[in-house]
């Protein structure tokens, strides 16, 4: 079931640019414009673009990924159980899992709005 | 590497590694809530001083000791050549059962995590860094059934609570599962 508008936690970046992609150990984070905003996504996110998925360990993963730096939120949506969804304005989709099975650190990713802000699934 | 308590007595604890070092510390009560000296150091006097990686060994089975003990003095580590230092945190969240869990010094809390799984105290400092930041106390989870504590810094990457460095999702400190059968 996607979240309401009301209640999408990833609304913040919503027309949004991504400002950088960072490598932490063996996760992602991403950060976006909106101030102090920042998912980290411990389930390692999933790029579509132009109908090519670049998954972990693929060949122009990481290049798919830095990609997308610069490039802005068109939506971004909470599909609960399913996955984040992040679409951004040159076609590209970025998924992060939030199925069980893909959860690698028992978390699969996390978004914070600022101090005190912040959802977990 | 297992770490066992092997004697108490008074406020002094001397402390088998598990690994033939003996890790010998006490309690210093101060305006906090407490504050250890820790000394690493070979059980005979005559022997010598350990070097560094031995005392680094002897930090983290004490690491391990206070976690899966419940001996919690204090959250934050510094470790010298010769001598380590645990200072005590200001606050603790008590459980009902378990052991209680340090909050970084100066941290706001408890908040909500949004997904209402979860509480968080932020804005603090701790750790031989001074990195860490805030700390996540999680529900239960099919993994985690008694729930689980993540600390994290100011960029909300997971740390090390000792040292405040990020960890990856490896480390057995990414996630401290909580067990109330190790309650103290």
């Amino acid at each position: 079931m996607t979240t309401s508008a009301a209640n999408n936690a990833l609304a913040p970046i919503v027309g949004r640019r991504l400002t950088a992609v960072v490598f932490v150990m063996d996760y992602v984070q991403m950060q976006f414009e909106a101030p102090d905003t920042v998912l980290t996504a411990i389930t390692l996110p999933k790029v579509t673009l132009s109908q090519h998925q670049f998954v972990e360990g693929a060949f122009g993963y990481r290049d798919a990924l830095c990609g997308l730096i610069g490039k802005s939120v068109r939506n971004a949506s909470v599909v609960e159980g399913v996955e984040l969804r992040i679409e951004l304005d040159n076609g590209a989709v970025l998924t992060v899992s939030l199925n069980s099975d893909d959860a690698r650190g028992g978390e699969a990713a996390t978004f914070s709005a600022g101090p005190g802000e912040l959802a977990v699934w | 590497m297992e770490a066992v308590a092997d004697s108490m007595d008074g406020d002094f604890v001397s402390m088998e590694t598990g690994t033939g070092i003996h890790v010998d510390w006490e309690p210093i009560r101060g305006p906090q809530l407490a504050s250890v000296l820790l000394r690493g150091g070979p059980a005979e006097p005559e022997k010598p001083a350990p070097d560094a990686g031995v005392l680094e060994r002897a930090l983290y089975a004490l690491q391990v000791l206070l976690w899966s003990n419940s001996v919690m003095p204090g959250v934050s580590i510094v470790a010298a050549p010769e001598v380590l230092t645990v200072q005590a945190g200001t606050t603790f969240i008590g459980q009902a059962s378990g052991p209680s869990i340090p909050v970084p010094n100066g941290a706001a809390g408890p908040m909500a995590v949004e997904s209402g799984r979860g509480i968080m105290f932020v804005g603090g400092s701790a750790g031989a860094s001074g990195r860490v930041w805030g700390v996540r106390v999680m529900d239960a989870t099919d993994r985690y059934p008694h729930g689980y504590v993540t600390y994290f810094n100011n960029g909300n990457q997971t740390v090390n609570p000792f040292t405040g460095l990020p960890i990856p999702r490896s480390d057995p400190l990414w996630h401290i599962p909580l067990n109330p059968s190790t309650a103290p």
